[in-house]
C-alpha cells in the first residue's frame, strides 16, 4: 500500500452523526473484521469491486467481450450474467463497466491521494459550521495507516477537527503514532467474549481490548465507545454488563449504541454476497432504553443511535 | 458503522432500486404540533371544501361596466368594482375570528372575462356537454371529486368542472357563458392581441408560443402579483381617512393639467366606498348571526366581529385583531380586483407589531390568543384560490397563490428587524401547518441565533417553510435594479419576497402608536414577473439544434441558419442569437398586452395601497408606484441547458464521440426509449429501453456520463457561470412598457413540468417529455453524485445578486436532521450556503417512501405537504409529473 494513495469507497459531506458538528466522512475500503451484520460490506475487501445491478441490466451482454479477465459468463435463457469475482480482484481496467450501456455495472472503490482528499475536505469545511470536521471511517481506516498518518497531519496543519471511527484491530504502534493528530475517536466494542467475538467478526477481540485500554490511558482526546446492538449476538445482559465494566475500567464514560439496521441488505446483492443477518429484526426502543439504564448504573453516558449530545 | 448508501446511485438508473425497494421503516417527521381546537375545526372544514366558482362578482361588475359605456375607463372600472363588492354575499363560518372572503364560497374564486375570455369560449361546448352528461349521475357520485383534494377534476351531479380544478354549479353556467360572450372583443386579451399584431415578425411570436418555447402571455393572464402589498394607508388613516385624502386631492387637481389625477382620486373614492359597503355587509351578517345564535360564546364572538368590522369600515384599527382583520380585508379586496398570484403580505409580523405590542402591554392579549389568531390567519390565506386557465393554474402555480410572509431581515437603521410576534408567527406555522402563507426567512448575520434556530426547527417539521433567503444578496440586487429610480441602501432594507421568490422593492412608512414611532416595511414596487414569461431553455436549444424547426410539431419557428454548426462557439452564438430574438419579440408583444391591461382594467385598489400612487395621483399602470423596473425575463430549465451544453461540448466537439447529426438522431428517438406518454409515468426512473435502441443507447450513455452540474466540477460550472453572466446582462438590453430595462428572474415555479412535456430528449441525457430540473439551481435528479456540499459549491459559482432570484431545492430525509443537535447542524449548513453568497435554499424534509405511498393512497395523505420549487402545497393537489419529479429529486439521507 503506497503511502501516497488510499482506497476509499465513499466520501460523504453533510454527515451529522459522526462526531461534533457537521462532518465530511471518509470511508476507507478494507477491514480486518468480517462482522456478520456489517452494513458496509463493500468496505471489507481492500480491492476495487464490481457492483452489479441485476434489475436494470438490459441483458445485451456488451460487458462479456469487454471483460479482459474472462470473469463474466452468460447463463443463457435471458438470465443475468454471472461474475467470477475472484478474477476481478486482479483487474485494473474494469472495461466491463464502460461497455455497459445500461450502467448496471459499477465499481466500488477509488484511489485518492492525500492532496486530493485534503482539497475536497478544504472545500467542505465552510459548510461544517464551527465545530465540525472530518471523520475517518470505513471499512477500517487503519488498514491504510501510512495514508491516514499523512492525511491526519495535513488536517492538523490546516486546523481541521479530526475524528476516527475504528474497529480497534490494528497494531498499537500505529494508534500510538496517530493519537496526537486525533481530536476524537469512536472505538467499537462488539463483544466481550472472545469466542463469540471470533464467531461474529472472524477475529479475536484481544488486540482490540488491549488497544482500547492503552488509548484510554495515554490519550487526552474524546474517546467514545460504540457498541452495535445485534439481537442474539451481543445484547445479552451478561455481555452488556461485561462491556460496561470494561468501559468503566478504562476510566472513560461514554458509549454510543448503534442498533442493527437492514439498510445495507441491497449492497450484499450488488456484491453477489450472502447477508447473514437478513430478516433479523432491529432492536426495539424499550430494549435500547433498558441498555441505556444498565450503562447508567456504571455512570456511563449512553446515547442510542443518532440521539447524541454532539 | 455508518451506512454508505446515499451516494451509491452512480447514475440515475441505479437509483431505482434505491427508491423502490430499499427496506426499512418509514421515518416520520420528528416535530409534530397540533393546532388549537378552533383552528383544527376550521382546517377540517377547509380540507373538505372544493374549489368553487361564484359568478356574483363578475355578474355585478359586468352589469355596471356595461351600463357606463362611454365613461372614463378608470371611473367605469371603479364603479364596476364598487357594484361588485357591494353585492358580494357575506358568509361567516362558526368559529372564525377573522372573516371576509373572496366569494360566498370558502374556497371561492371566479373568472375575470374582462381580462381573458377566449379560454372560456373555447371550452363552452365541452362544459355544456359535461353539464348535460353529469345530470345522469347520481348525487352520491359527487364524492368522487374527493380524489385530488379540493380540486374538482371532473363534473358530477350538479357541479361542472372547469379548467380541471374548479367546480361551478350548473345553474350558474349560463351566466358565466353570457358574461363571457359580452366581453368578447372587449377584453384585455382581445384588444391586446389586436395591437400586438402590429409588431414586426409577429407571426414568429405565434410560432414561439405554439412550440411552447415560451409558456404564456403576460398581460391578460396574471397582470398583477409577485409583489408585496402595503397595508400602511388603511392602518394609519382608516378608510374614511383615505377617502378624505382623495377628496382633498380632487379639489387640488380638478381643472389643472394632468387631469388623469382627478379621475384616479375619484375612482379611489368610489372603490373604497364599495369596500366599505362590503365590510358593513359582513358586519350586518355577523350581527344577524349573533341574534339567532344560542351558544353564548359564539354569540359574543359574532357580536365582537360585527363591532370590529363596523369600526374598521371607517377608522384605523384599535387592536391587534382589528389590524389583522383590516390587512386581510384589503388583501382580499386586491385579489378580487385583478387576476393575481403572488400577492405577498411581506413582513407582516413587523407591520402588525405596534398593535400587538400595545395589546400585550395593556394586558388585553395573551400569547395563546395570538397563536389562535395567527392560526386563523393561516387558514384565511390558505382559502385563497385564483381562477386562471388550466395551463396557468397547473402549469405555473400548482394551485398555489404564493402569499409569502417574510421574517427577519433588517430594520430601517440596519439592526435586526425580528420581533417576538414573528416568533409566534413561526410557532403558529408549526402548530397549524397549511400551505399559505408560506414563510421566508430573510437571513442576515445580524439575526439572533434563537430566532434562526426557531426557523430551522420549523423547516424541520417538513412543511417546507420557511425557505431561507439571503438578505444581503437581495439588497444588492434591489439597489442595483432600482438604483436609477432612487433606491438607497436604507430603503433597500425594506425589501421582501413578493410571490414565490421575487425580490421586491419596499419602503418604510412612519406610524405613531402610543408613545412610539414605528417604521412599517411594505411593498413600494409594481408587479414583478411580468414581461417575458418562462422561456424553456432546453426547448430553445432543441429548436436551435434542429436549425429552427420544432420537430414535435414539424413546424418552422426560426428561419434556417444557412450554415452548419461547426464549433461549440458556433452553437453558443446561434443559441444566444435566437434567445435574444425571442426575448425581443416577446417583450414588445407583452408590452402591448400590458398597455391594454392598464388602459382597460387599471388597478385601483392596489394603487390606493401602493406608495406613492395616492401622493402622485397616478395609478400603478401609470408608474404611480415608487419603483417600476419590474418587468423581467423568466427562464426555466437552465440546469438542463447547462448540462446539455457540457455534453455537446465534450462529446461532439472535444472528444468527437459522436457527431451532431448522430446526437440529433438519438434525440429524435428518445435515446431508444419508450416515450413518456406510452408508459404513463413522468418519472425518469420508469423509462424502458426499446429492443431496437441500437446506437442510440451508446449516445445516451455518453450523454449521461458527460460532466453534470452539481458536482463542483469546473468543466460544467464554468459553462453555468458564463451563461448566467451573459443572460443576466443581456436582459438589460430590452425595454419594458415603463421604459425601464428588463432583468433576469430565475424560478421554475411548476413550469419545468409542462415545458419538459413538449421538449424532446435533451443532450444531457434527459428523456423526451420528462420534467426539467426544478428550481433554477437544483441538480437534475440523480446527477449530483458528490453530496450537498459539492452541489452548494456549484450553485454559488456565479454572483446571485445579478438576478432577482435563484433557487435551490434540497430534499432531506428527516433522519438526517434528528435531535436538537440536528437542528443546530442544519442551521450551520444553511448559514454556510448563505455565507457563500447563495440566494435561496429550501428543504423538503420527507421520506421518499412516504411520498410513494402518498401517490398510491392519496386519501390517507390529505394533509401531507411538500415543497415544490418555491412554495408549499398539499401533495394530493400536485400534478402527477411534479409528484414524480419530487420523488426522483435527490434525497440526502443518513441513517443511524
Amino acid at each position: 500500500m503506497s503511502d501516497e494513495t488510499g482506497l476509499l469507497f465513499d466520501i460523504q459531506g453533510f454527515s451529522f452523526h459522526d462526531g461534533p458538528g457537521s462532518r465530511t466522512v471518509v470511508y476507507f475500503k478494507g477491514c480486518p473484521l468480517r462482522c456478520r451484520w456489517c452494513a458496509n460490506p463493500e468496505g471489507q475487501d481492500p480491492h476495487r469491486e464490481l457492483l452489479y445491478h441485476r434489475e436494470q441490466c438490459e441483458k445485451d451482454n456488451a460487458c462479456v467481450p469487454a471483460c479482459t479477465g474472462h470473469a463474466i459468463g452468460i447463463p443463457g435463457n435471458g438470465l443475468p450474467v454471472t461474475v467470477q469475482r475472484e478474477r476481478c480482484r486482479l483487474c485494473t481496467g474494469f472495461e466491463c463497466v464502460n461497455a455497459c450501456n445500461s450502467r448496471a455495472l459499477q465499481v466500488s472503490g477509488f484511489f485518492i491521494t492525500v492532496g486530493e482528499l485534503l482539497k475536497q475536505v478544504q472545500r467542505d469545511r465552510r459548510y461544517w459550521g464551527s465545530s465540525g470536521g472530518v471523520t475517518l471511517s470505513g471499512g477500517e481506516p487503519m488498514v491504510h495507516y501510512p495514508f491516514v498518518k499523512k492525511f491526519l497531519s495535513a488536517c492538523v496543519d490546516s486546523y481541521i477537527h479530526t475524528a476516527m471511527e475504528t474497529s480497534g484491530h490494528a497494531p498499537w504502534e500505529h494508534y500510538h503514532s496517530l493519537l496526537g493528530q486525533l481530536d476524537w475517536v469512536f472505538f467499537d466494542l462488539k463483544c466481550m467474549d472472545d469466542a463469540r467475538h471470533r464467531a461474529g467478526t472472524g477475529c479475536s477481540n484481544r488486540l482490540i481490548l488491549e488497544n482500547a485500554k492503552k488509548i484510554a490511558a495515554s490519550w487526552e482526546g474524546r474517546l467514545i465507545f460504540r457498541v452495535p446492538i445485534v439481537p442474539g449476538f451481543n445484547d445479552s445482559r451478561g455481555n452488556l454488563i461485561a462491556t460496561a465494566e470494561f468501559i468503566a475500567g478504562t476510566g472513560k464514560h461514554e458509549v454510543n449504541l448503534l442498533p442493527l439496521h437492514q439498510l445495507g441488505t441491497s449492497k450484499y446483492d450488488l456484491l453477489g454476497r450472502e447477508y447473514h443477518c437478513r430478516g433479523l429484526t432491529p432492536p426495539e426502543i424499550p430494549h435500547l432504553k433498558k441498555i441505556e439504564a444498565l450503562f447508567a448504573e456504571y455512570s456511563i453516558e449512553c446515547y442510542s443511535g443518532c440521539d447524541t449530545p454532539f | 458503522m455508518q451506512d454508505g448508501i446515499p451516494s451509491y446511485p452512480e447514475d440515475r438508473k441505479s437509483a431505482s432500486y434505491y427508491y423502490h425497494h430499499k427496506p426499512g421503516p418509514v421515518v416520520d417527521r420528528e416535530i409534530r404540533k397540533e393546532p388549537t381546537l378552533r383552528a383544527g375545526l376550521l382546517r377540517d372544514i377547509y380540507l373538505g371544501t372544493k374549489s368553487s366558482i361564484s359568478m356574483e362578482f363578475p355578474y355585478w361588475y359586468t352589469r355596471r361596466w356595461m351600463e357606463l359605456a362611454g365613461e372614463i375607463p378608470i371611473i367605469r372600472r371603479a364603479e364596476a368594482l364598487k357594484s361588485a363588492f357591494s353585492h358580494l354575499t357575506p358568509v361567516i363560518f362558526p368559529g372564525e375570528l377573522l372573516v371576509m372572503r373572496r366569494t360566498c364560497y370558502l374556497r371561492g374564486s371566479y373568472p375575470m372575462p374582462w381580462l381573458s375570455e377566449l379560454f372560456l369560449l373555447d371550452k363552452e361546448d365541452e362544459m355544456y356537454r359535461e353539464a348535460l352528461e353529469s345530470g345522469q349521475f347520481s348525487t352520491d357520485q359527487v364524492t368522487k371529486m374527493g380524489a385530488g383534494g379540493g380540486n374538482v377534476t371532473e363534473s358530477s351531479g350538479n357541479v361542472v368542472s372547469i379548467a380541471g380544478k374548479f367546480g361551478i354549479r350548473r345553474e350558474e353556467l349560463p351566466i358565466l357563458m353570457a358574461l363571457t360572450r359580452m366581453w368578447e372583443h372587449q377584453s384585455v386579451e382581445d384588444i391586446g392581441h389586436k395591437y400586438e399584431m402590429f409588431v414586426p415578425d409577429y407571426p414568429e411570436k405565434e410560432s414561439i408560443m405554439r412550440s411552447v418555447i415560451c409558456l404564456f402571455d403576460s398581460g391578460f393572464t396574471l397582470p398583477q402579483g409577485r409583489e408585496v402589498i402595503n397595508y400602511y394607508y388603511p392602518l394609519r388613516y382608516g378608510i374614511d381617512g383615505i377617502i378624505a385624502w382623495c377628496r382633498r386631492k380632487i379639489a387640488e387637481v380638478a381643472g389643472h393639467p394632468d387631469m388623469d389625477r382627478l379621475y384616479f382620486y375619484q375612482a379611489s373614492c368610489t372603490a373604497l366606498e364599495g369596500i366599505q359597503k362590503w365590510v358593513r355587509n359582513y358586519a350586518q351578517e355577523a350581527e344577524e348571526l349573533a341574534r339567532t345564535e344560542r351558544n353564548e360564546n359564539q354569540k359574543r364572538e359574532y357580536t365582537e366581529i360585527s363591532e370590529a368590522l363596523t369600526w374598521i369600515s371607517s377608522h384605523p384599527p384599535r387592536t391587534f385583531q382589528e389590524a389583522l382583520q383590516l390587512c386581510w380585508t384589503f388583501h382580499v379586496a386586491v385579489l378580487n380586483e385583478d387576476c393575481i398570484s403572488g400577492l405577498s403580505p411581506g413582513r407582516l409580523g413587523q407591520v402588525l407589531y405596534p398593535w400587538w405590542k400595545q395589546d400585550m402591554d395593556n394586558g388585553t392579549l395573551t400569547r395563546e390568543q395570538t397563536i389562535e389568531l395567527l392560526e386563523c390567519m393561516r387558514l384565511k390565506f390558505t382559502e385563497i384560490d385564483c381562477f386562471a386557465s388550466a395551463g396557468v393554474i397547473g402549469g405555473v402555480l400548482s394551485s398555489n397563490t404564493f402569499n409569502n410572509l417574510c421574517l427577519g431581515g433588517l430594520d430601517k437603521d440596519g439592526a435586526s428587524a425580528e420581533n417576538e410576534l414573528e416568533m409566534l408567527i413561526i410557532e403558529s406555522a408549526m402548530t397549524c401547518a397549511t400551505p399559505q402563507p408560506t414563510l421566508s426567512m430573510l437571513y442576515d448575520e445580524k439575526l439572533p441565533e434563537e430566532f434562526l434556530l426557531k426557523g430551522a426547527e420549523c423547516t424541520k417539521t417538513g412543511t417546507g417553510y420557511p425557505a431561507w433567503v439571503n438578505n444581503r444578496v437581495a439588497m444588492e440586487f434591489i439597489q442595483n435594479n432600482y438604483g436609477p429610480e432612487g433606491m438607497t441602501p436604507k430603503e433597500a432594507r425594506a425589501w421582501a419576497i413578493g410571490g414565490c421568490l421575487e425580490s421586491s422593492a419596499g419602503t418604510w412608512m412612519p406610524l405613531r402608536l402610543g408613545a412610539h414611532t414605528y417604521y412599517l416595511p411594505g411593498g413600494a414596487g409594481a408587479a414583478t414577473s411580468v414581461g417575458v414569461h418562462f422561456i424553456g431553455l432546453p426547448k430553445l436549444l432543441e429548436v436551435v439544434l434542429f436549425d429552427g424547426m420544432d420537430m414535435r410539431l414539424d413546424q418552422r419557428i426560426f428561419p434556417p441558419l444557412g450554415k452548419r454548426i461547426e464549433t461549440y462557439e458556433d452553437l453558443m452564438d446561434t443559441f444566444k442569437d435566437r434567445f435574444r430574438r425571442t426575448v425581443d419579440l416577446l417583450c414588445r408583444c407583452n408590452n402591448i398586452q400590458h398597455d391594454a391591461w392598464r388602459k382597460i382594467t387599471p388597478p385601483v385598489i392596489n394603487s390606493i395601497l401602493k406608495p406613492d400612487c395616492l401622493t402622485s395621483g397616478k395609478h400603478i399602470g401609470m408608474m404611480g408606484s415608487r419603483y417600476n423596473t419590474t418587468f423581467s425575463v423568466e427562464v426555466s430549465g437552465g440546469i438542463n441547458l447547462v448540462n446539455s451544453l457540457a455534453s455537446i461540448k465534450k462529446n461532439v466537439f472535444e472528444e468527437e464521440n459522436f457527431s451532431l447529426e448522430e446526437l440529433k438522431t438519438a434525440l429524435l428517438n428518445n435515446f431508444g426509449y419508450t416515450y413518456e406518454r406510452e408508459t404513463g409515468s413522468c418519472s425518469l426512473f420508469e423509462m424502458k429501453m426499446r429492443p431496437d435502441a441500437g446506437s442510440c443507447a451508446r449516445v445516451h450513455t455518453l450523454c449521461n456520463d458527460a460532466p453534470k452540474y452539481g458536482n463542483d466540477d469546473p468543466y460544467v460550472d464554468t459553462i453555468l457561470r458564463d451563461w448566467e453572466d451573459w443572460f443576466c446582462n443581456m436582459c438589460h438590453d430590452f425595454v419594458s412598457l415603463y421604459e425601464k430595462p428588463l432583468y433576469a428572474c430565475q424560478i421554475s415555479v411548476s413550469t419545468h413540468g409542462p415545458m419538459g412535456a413538449v421538449t424532446l430528449a435533451s443532450p444531457d441525457g434527459r428523456h423526451a417529455g420528462t420534467t426539467y430540473a426544478d428550481a433554477s439551481l437544483s441538480a437534475y435528479p440523480g446527477t449530483d453524485r458528490n453530496g450537498p456540499y459539492a452541489l452548494c459549491n456549484s450553485a454559488t459559482c456565479w454572483d446571485h445578486a445579478k438576478s432577482q432570484n435563484s433557487q435551490l431545492n434540497l430534499k432531506v430525509h428527516p433522519s438526517a436532521l434528528q435531535g436538537r443537535e440536528g437542528t443546530r447542524k442544519f442551521l450551520e449548513f444553511i448559514r454556510a450556503y448563505m455565507r457563500r453568497g447563495g440566494f435561496h435554499i429550501q428543504f423538503n424534509v420527507v421520506d421518499s417512501r412516504t411520498l410513494r405511498d402518498a401517490q398510491a393512497h392519496p386519501e390517507l395523505y390529505r394533509d401531507l405537504m411538500v415543497r415544490v420549487a418555491g412554495f408549499t402545497q398539499y401533495w394530493v393537489e400536485l400534478g402527477k409529473p411534479i409528484q414524480d419529479e419530487i420523488i426522483a429529486r435527490t434525497e440526502y439521507e443518513e441513517i443511524q
